[in-house]
């Protein structure tokens, strides 16, 4: 946690430049600009903790602009074709979703439905919220989660994850009861 | 209608990419034939995708505070720098502003109104010189001279048979009566010596208007003694910067 603050904190150091560089190369405001930045640094994060950082030793505040400009570009077009995405969150579920979904009425749902996911991920147990966070947001193998929650083996908390996420989805289901998410 | 318990397990395996071939071709099939059971793929499809938005979100706000508590620190930082300079610049700057003064004050030579004290900083008595002066009182006067007893000297020197054109004796003189705290007398063997001196830039005349001045400082002639120091400076001579010094004390 201290080496992420650390890692945070350094990329925090660059701010300014990028949100100015933003400022000037493209036609964003002040206010995208901020949030492609704090986009740009979770990308940078996951990309480090993923090990997909190049492997030749790079100028960050490049690297971390080629992001936010990457970014810009991809929520330019983001906005044109998906219009209705009012919140970050919205935006992020449509990027998550898969491509054969798009068309379904989630879409119509789509606020109701992640409010339900939140309310339900918050009503989990710490250890079952972990465990399906680190699975299915962080992309960690069951080997490396049974190493880092203390797992027997990776196979006992392959059933743990199981069952975590089976409470999640009954707990998502009921938060959303009146929320027509089961009309998908 | 709902999933069978196996049926799940197998939409998970499908949602986790843990499928085999076996497990692959069953999902298939239910996924053709089985509406409940492509109704439960997707809803698990959205869920997980609602999931990750989620936890992104999370993230991203989580990372948004610290930036603002970095924020915050920076603005602390700042305002502690801020304060820092407020508290310590204004010291440093008087302190500056005062070493300044004291610099200024001790090496800017201060105008000084007693003329006795400019006499005294610059005031040395002229030398006697190894020439034999003429006569026996003129020996006399030379050896009462060179031991300081300046008062024995005096009436020797101005005996009227002494040499009218020994343009040294009235400089001899003088100093005695500025040696014995008579400088007016002084003045007055220099002022009517220099008359026959006027313009005469020689040691000698040089050595004259040098003497007169200081004898009118020691008697408090001011406006004379600038006078007579400005007439030096603005000449080349032996005594030109030390006139230029004494006349910037004057003023």
């Amino acid at each position: 946690m201290d080496n992420e603050r650390t890692l945070l904190k350094e990329l925090y150091g660059y701010r300014k430049k990028c949100v100015d560089l933003l400022l000037i190369k493209t036609n964003c405001d002040q206010d995208m600009a901020e949030n492609i930045f704090i986009e740009a640094v979770f990308t940078y994060k996951k990309k480090k903790n993923e090990n997909n950082l190049p492997d030749k030793p790079i100028n960050v505040r490049g690297y971390l602009y080629g992001i936010c400009h990457n970014l810009w570009l991809k929520n330019y077009d983001a906005e044109r074709k998906v219009r209705e995405a009012a919140t970050d969150v919205t935006r992020y579920f449509y990027d998550y979703l898969p491509d054969h979904i798009n068309g379904s009425n989630a879409k119509m749902h789509k606020e109701n439905l992640l409010q339900a996911i939140q309310e339900s991920l918050n009503a989990m147990g710490a250890k079952c919220r972990n465990i399906i966070r680190l699975f299915y947001y962080e992309e960690k193998s069951m080997t490396e989660i049974a190493k880092i929650m203390n797992f027997k083996t990776p196979v006992v908390a392959t059933t743990a994850k199981y069952r975590c996420f089976k409470e999640f989805r009954k707990k998502a289901y009921q938060a959303s009861k009146n929320q027509e998410i089961k009309e998908i | 209608m709902s999933v069978t318990e196996q049926q799940y397990e197998l939409i998970i395996k499908f949602i986790d990419q843990n499928l085999n071939e076996k497990e692959q071709v069953l999902f298939d099939t239910y996924l053709q034939s089985n509406e409940a059971f492509r109704i439960e793929v997707e809803q698990t499809e959205v869920l997980t995708a609602g999931l990750k938005a989620v936890e992104k979100a999370n993230e991203i706000d989580r990372i948004k505070g610290l930036f603002d508590e970095f924020d915050a620190e920076t603005n602390n930082q700042s305002v502690k720098q801020l304060n820092l300079r407020r508290l310590v610049l204004p010291g440093i700057a008087a302190s500056i502003v005062l070493l300044a003064a004291v610099i200024i004050f001790f090496n800017k030579k201060q105008p000084v109104n007693d003329t006795l004290a400019i006499y005294q900083s610059f005031y040395q008595v002229f030398p006697a010189t190894t020439e034999k002066r003429s006569g026996k009182e003129g020996e006399a006067a030379m050896r009462y001279y060179e031991a300081g007893e300046y008062s024995k000297a005096i009436p020797l020197l101005i005996k009227p048979d002494r040499d009218t054109d020994d343009l040294l004796t009235p400089i001899y003189l003088a100093n005695c009566y500025l040696q014995v705290d008579k400088p007016d007398s002084a003045v007055s063997v220099l002022e009517n010596a220099s008359k026959k001196l006027d313009a005469d830039t020689s040691f000698t005349g040089q050595f004259h208007r040098w003497y007169l001045g200081l004898a009118y400082l020691k008697s408090g002639k001011k406006k004379e003694a600038e006078d007579i120091f400005l007439s030096i400076a603005q000449t080349k001579g032996i005594y030109q910067e030390k006139s230029i010094e004494i006349l910037e004390l004057l003023n």
